[in-house]
């Protein structure tokens, strides 16, 4: 019985950390926390994704991920799950703010994203998160990653 | 009125063989011909005998090369003095040479004396024209006795213009200070102000010299009939041993196009022995830009990199040439070196390092001190440091939207070529 338990709880933990709602640290290590505000953690999207980004941040990054985003330092290691993104730049691009309609698809050779919008951005039990880069292209900022449906 | 001071039958003698010999003496119409009588020796010391003939061996030696003047060959000329007996007396008055020059068929006899001692020796020189007993010129030096045989003999041909009824000029020479030794071709002339020293028309090296200050050298062409004036202001000469400080900037120029124009602050403590000058340097650069472009997702962006210099510097130097105004140097240095790499983040550009490096520096310079004796002195200079290890740069790719960018290693070399100047304090 006691060793159940001890299984149990083991099984547990495991689940909870490959399927956590929001990460506890900002994606990028060495980088200070970008807010994000809504939707909340697993909850669906109604509306726009809201986050709040310091002003000394010169340029800006919205991801959507399939899957729960990985890094190695300062690097993205599972780019193949972008949904989609937007970034500064881009003409329907709002900092602050970003619709499910104006997600562009990633390109893994220009290792960007493109002027191609996703269609549709429907997403189930993806993950979202914004990062950001100084005026030299250093990368300053970054926020947690946070689970969320796309209707 | 006799004709010698000992008059005998050898006398008679030797006035016949001078007749005899002076009949065999080829005529050269063209040039004056010149005895050179052995000098008197009023010095009181026995010792400088030798000096009786020695000194006009050394005159008619140097008179020999006068193309000027021909010189009546002193052997035969003692064989007749001996006969004669004057070669020991030496004394010889004016018209006594009168008559004995026309016997040797000299126009001109250069008769002399010498006094003083080993250390000071003061000798006389007179050229009396033959046919008419008069002084053409007479002239004193005062030299050592290990000068003196020299000495004599430059006076000698200053003399030959003279002897030789050539043009002659005069020469005034003034100092500031005054009291400057004089020396004309290598002879002792006198102390400035010296004032219308008759020379032989031509060119001539003027040497003024006075201790304490930088000693002056010209070579100028006297005018037939005309008085040459120089006039020198005499510089402070450079002490023995010289304490300096200076401050400088040089401006770093290094090739190709990773690294651009640096600013080099340049402090530096000296001793100067002589020509040589030995001086610990202190060299800063401050912020010396490698910056560069690379392009992202954002555009082309600019990674701002700058590298801090500190250098300790030993270095040593040597002025080949000094002149009044300015002198030329070159040297060579080595020392110590620390560079910082230094990197702007962030929207208030905060300034990180990236790493430190500890080299050895090498390097020459070469510059112009202006003004070398002065209590404030300027310099121009152009340094080459030479850095023999190359240090490691990395530089930066853009990764896209996927991160930030990645580091490529690479090396860099700081050796580079600065130009610049400064100030010194000499002490």
């Amino acid at each position: 019985m006691k060793k159940l338990c001890i299984f149990l709880v083991c099984f547990a933990f495991a689940a909870c950390i490959q399927n956590q709602t929001e990460s506890s640290t900002p994606i990028f290590e060495g980088t200070t926390e970008i807010t994000l505000n809504s939707p909340a953690a697993d909850a669906t999207l109604s509306g726009n994704f809201q986050y709040s980004v310091p002003a000394d941040v010169k340029y800006v990054v919205f991801g959507l991920f399939t899957t729960q985003v990985t890094t190695s330092g300062k690097t993205i290691t599972n780019p193949s799950a972008f949904k989609g993104g937007s970034r500064d730049g881009f003409s329907d691009f709002s900092r602050g703010v970003q619709s499910s309609t104006t997600l562009h698809t990633y390109d893994s050779t220009t290792l960007d994203f493109t002027a191609t919008l996703v269609s549709p951005a429907t997403c189930t039990n993806c993950y979202w998160a914004i990062w950001g880069y100084d005026q030299y292209g250093n990368l300053t900022h970054s926020s947690r990653q946070r689970k969320v449906n796309v209707p | 009125m006799s004709l010698f001071l000992k008059s005998s039958s050898a006398a008679r003698r030797g006035l016949i063989l001078l007749a005899c010999f002076g009949s065999v003496l080829p005529a050269a119409p063209q040039k004056r011909a010149v005895a050179v009588m052995n000098f008197q020796n009023v010095s009181g010391s026995r010792s400088l005998d030798y000096l009786r003939t020695a000194l006009p061996e050394s005159v008619s030696g140097v008179l020999a090369a006068s193309p000027e003047v021909r010189v009546v060959e002193r052997t035969e000329l003692n064989k007749v003095l001996k006969e004669i007996e004057l070669e020991q007396s030496g004394v010889i008055d004016t018209g006594q040479v009168t008559r004995a020059g026309k016997l040797v068929r000299a126009d001109v006899l250069l008769i002399g004396s010498f006094s003083g001692n080993a250390e000071k020796m003061t000798v006389t020189l007179k050229a009396v024209e033959v046919a008419t007993g008069v002084v053409l010129e007479g002239r004193a030096i005062t030299a050592p006795l290990a000068d003196i045989l020299e000495q004599s003999g430059q006076a000698a041909l200053a003399l030959a213009a003279s002897v030789a009824g050539g043009k002659t000029g005069n020469l005034t020479v003034l100092s500031n200070p005054d009291g400057a030794e004089v020396r004309v071709d290598g002879v002792v002339v006198g102390k400035t102000p010296v004032v219308e020293y008759r020379l032989s028309a031509g060119k001539h090296r003027v040497f003024i010299s006075k201790s304490g200050y930088k000693a002056e050298e010209h070579d100028l062409t006297v005018r037939p009939g005309s008085v040459e004036k120089l006039s020198e202001s005499l510089s402070p000469a450079r002490k023995s041993q010289t304490l300096s400080i200076g401050v400088g900037y040089q401006r770093v120029i290094p090739p190709g196009n990773t690294l651009q124009q640096g600013n080099l602050i340049v402090g530096h403590v000296g001793i100067a022995f002589g020509k040589w000058m030995v001086d610990l340097t202190y060299a800063l650069n401050p912020s010396w830009d490698h910056s560069y472009p690379y392009a992202s997702s954002f555009g082309t962006l600019t990674n701002s990199r700058s590298y801090l210099q500190n250098s300790y510097l030993l270095g040593i130097a040597f002025e080949p040439f000094e002149f009044q105004y300015f002198s030329p140097y070159v040297g060579i240095f080595g020392g110590y070196t620390r560079v910082s790499d230094y990197e702007l983040t962030g929207s208030d550009n905060t300034s990180s390092r990236l790493a430190s490096y500890d080299l050895l520096q090498l390097g020459g310079k070469i510059g112009i001190e202006i003004m070398p004796r002065q209590l404030v002195s300027f310099f121009i200079e152009g340094r080459y440091q030479y850095f023999p290890k190359s240090i490691s740069r990395t530089t930066r790719v853009s990764q896209g939207i996927t991160g930030g960018p990645l580091s490529v290693p690479g090396e860099i070399n700081l050796s580079s070529l600065s130009i610049g100047g400064g100030v010194r304090l000499n002490f």
